[in-house]
């Protein structure tokens, strides 16, 4: 049985039936007017043998309705991953929330709180942390520059310590190329990629994205893309703007997906946000999490699922409360929007830093909501109408009652690291912030939480495969 | 006989851990009638189950809907033997005898019923008397029961008003020097206790089990 994750049964709805159907009639006329680029010579290729309008030169493809038509068709609605430990199998379904982790560049120094950049032996905590946090359902790639390997071979790197130190899903990325050495690994280590990668708007698909398009999807492993429209720079700067113009783009990738191996799973994402006009900075905060929720909106009408980098914050600090609002708005209401798989977990700082002590506050955070998106359970035993009448009024009380003991614990979220004592247990705890006693969790962890090791095989076909990469990639 | 008396020390603290009344009732009885000496039954038997339940109610392991049915387990099993040893005219050690109480203008209930659940589970004898206490229910209930320790609970500001009132009425009987007094509740802080007069002030159920134990040892 795969990961069950939780479930969002009636999720909010931003968008009308009729806007929805307008964004998409005049996606279509962008893709057939004005066209996409892809930057990579097979892609062009496979495009037109499909039937769509090249021009090699430009590298630009014009897209017929018929073969936009096609290829939302062929798209499936349910589809699965396979991790090491198949009980972290992914499975997405209409409706099913996942909860992820972020990437970025930087991470902040768990015991001096620094920001610097990472090295392998910062990837394989954050990782074993990750896998051991029971709401972190799928990681993402975490810290993407290391001090102490090349960066051409950063996400052949990043995917060898995911398969080493978790069993949960792997995910495969595109960036410099690594797509190739990226399925020799897990081939190696028989688990499957969720392959994910971006566009750059406007309208265009770099170079690297398409090669790992193209090669995860000729593995026949499901694929995950982002649009990240800066509104008001990379695209216009409404909101709505900014969905039709997202829209144009994911079908356009969706297409080339479903081009090259019809049937496997396309994602539908977003990164996009407006630019704050005061400094030019990404305007981290409601906008960018409505977009969020407006584009899990808009995968379901194509009946596919969703995914955005969306759970963000500009605040710098796990003490900073601003990481605290954002963040609580962000997950909650993506959430509420049935977003199937959502990044966010253990970044602060815009998506500059990654944080350890945010990631065991974040899955903190994913429990509350997890428990949200449950409900609330009514039937003749949960309302306790005869319970209320036999108690009655003042000096009755329930902590006596069966009732009670068999039922509180299966109504609440027992929080962790949440502090619900007294102003006065809280000073003579050590007067300690959720920050502080996150970073006591995050050692914990660490001191206690066993991986399973790959069999020692696995482990030097890996390593192989890692140096092979870095004898083609890296020039000496 | 050893391990038979051993057999039903044992089903004594399952009983009191399980919360189950009927069954500490019984088994009380059944130890006095097999000749286990009632003293080892109160403090082997009983008093070791309450004291398991506190450890794991301490570690997070058992939660307080546990521990209040547990505490009243222990109350049937201890009444009866309590009987047979004032009967048999033994004296019985006791940590302390508490009265306790919401005060006056207060109806709640909660925060003071688990207070006196863990002084009973930390073995003291308590007499609960409900809520809306007047002053002079507290002074009755003191001589009544010769208690060395009164506890006030309030949960509101109103009725928070009416502490002194007890301890003014303790003086005026008294037994002031007889006792300690100690207060709890959601709006106050041990500024207020000091700012009455009482002797000690818990922030949660625990901290007045502490301070109850402190200011009684103050005493020897």
């Amino acid at each position: 049985m795969a990961l069950q994750g939780c479930y969002c049964a009636k999720p909010v709805e931003l968008l009308t039936q009729e806007t929805m159907e307008t964004i998409h009639t005049r996606s279509l006329e962008i893709l057939e007017e004005t066209g996409v680029v892809f930057q990579w010579e097979p892609a062009l290729k496979v495009l037109k043998g499909a039937g769509c309008h090249v021009d090699f030169e430009k590298q630009l493809v014009k897209f017929p309705r018929d073969v936009v038509g096609e290829a939302l068709k062929s798209c499936p609605s349910t589809f699965r991953v396979k991790a090491r430990d198949p009980k972290y199998d992914l499975e997405f379904a209409r409706n099913r929330v996942y909860f992820s982790t972020q990437a970025a560049p930087f991470m902040y120094d768990l015991d001096n709180g620094v920001r610097r950049s990472a090295t392998i032996k910062d990837i394989d905590e954050i990782i074993t942390i990750q896998d051991a946090l029971e709401y972190i359902h799928a990681p993402f790639v975490s810290v993407i520059i290391l001090s102490d390997k090349p960066m051409e071979l950063t996400m052949e790197w990043l995917l060898a310590e995911q398969i080493r130190h978790t069993t949960k899903s792997c995910i495969g990325a595109g960036f410099f190329f690594a797509a190739k050495w990226s399925i020799e690994m897990a081939r190696a280590a028989g688990i499957e990629l969720l392959g994910v990668g971006t566009c750059s708007p406007p309208l265009t698909y770099p170079a690297d994205q398409c090669d790992g398009y193209m090669r995860y999807a000729e593995t026949g492993w499901n694929i995950m893309i982002n649009s990240g429209v800066s509104s008001g720079a990379t695209g216009p700067a409404t909101l709505a703007g900014t969905l039709l113009l997202q829209n144009a783009e994911l079908l356009a990738g969706l297409i080339l997906v479903q081009v090259v191996r019809p049937g496997i799973g396309f994602i539908y994402g977003t990164e996009s946000m407006p630019m704050d006009m005061r400094h030019g900075h990404e305007a981290i905060g409601i906008e960018q999490y409505m977009i969020g929720a407006a584009t899990a909106q808009m995968a379901r009408f194509y009946n596919i699922p969703s995914f955005t980098y969306a759970s963000f914050t500009g605040g710098k600090l796990p003490t900073d409360q601003q990481v605290g609002y954002e963040k609580a708005m962000a997950s909650l209401l993506l959430a509420q929007s049935g977003v199937s798989y959502i990044v966010g977990g253990g970044g602060i700082d815009d998506e500059a830093c990654y944080s350890i002590e945010q990631l065991v506050i974040d899955n903190e955070m994913y429990g509350m909501v997890a428990r949200y998106l449950e409900g609330i359970k009514v039937d003749e035993e949960t309302l306790a109408a005869d319970l209320i009448k036999k108690v009655g009024p003042i000096p009755g009380n329930y902590l006596r009652e069966a009732h009670t003991r068999k039922l509180w614990k299966q109504e609440q979220y027992l929080p962790t690291l949440s502090y619900r004592k007294s102003y006065e247990e809280w000073l003579k705890e050590g007067s300690k912030d959720v920050a502080a006693r996150a970073k006591e969790r995050a050692k914990e962890i660490l001191r206690t939480h066993q991986v399973p090791p790959l069999p020692e095989e696995v482990d030097r076909e890996i390593a192989k495969i890692l140096e092979a990469a870095e004898k083609e990639k890296v020039k000496k | 006989m050893k391990e038979k008396e051993q057999t039903l020390l044992e089903a004594l603290q399952q009983a009191v851990i399980q919360g189950d009344v009927g069954k500490t009732d019984h088994l009380a009885k059944a130890a006095i009638e097999q000749g286990v000496d009632p003293l080892l039954a109160l403090e082997e038997g009983l008093g070791k189950g309450i004291r398991m339940v506190g450890d794991a109610f301490g570690k997070e392991e058992l939660f307080l809907p546990e521990l209040i049915i547990a505490a009243d387990a222990l109350k049937a099993g201890t009444s009866i033997l309590a009987a047979e040893l004032k009967k048999r005219g033994v004296e019985r050690k006791k940590i302390g005898t508490v009265v306790i109480g919401t005060a006056s203008g207060d109806i709640h209930d909660i925060g003071k019923t688990i207070v006196a659940t863990m002084l009973t589970a930390n073995g003291f004898e308590v007499y609960d008397l409900g809520v809306d206490v007047s002053p002079e229910m507290f002074v009755a209930a003191v001589q009544q029961h010769n208690a060395n320790i009164v506890g006030i609970s309030s949960l509101l500001t109103t009725s928070m008003i009416n502490q002194p009132e007890v301890i003014k009425a303790l003086i005026e009987a008294n037994l002031r020097n007889q006792v300690k007094v100690i207060v709890g509740g959601g709006p106050l802080s041990a500024e207020w206790a000091e700012q009455i007069g009482a002797d000690g002030y818990g922030v949660n159920a625990a901290e007045a089990v502490e301070k109850a134990r402190a200011l009684l040892s103050f005493d020897v």
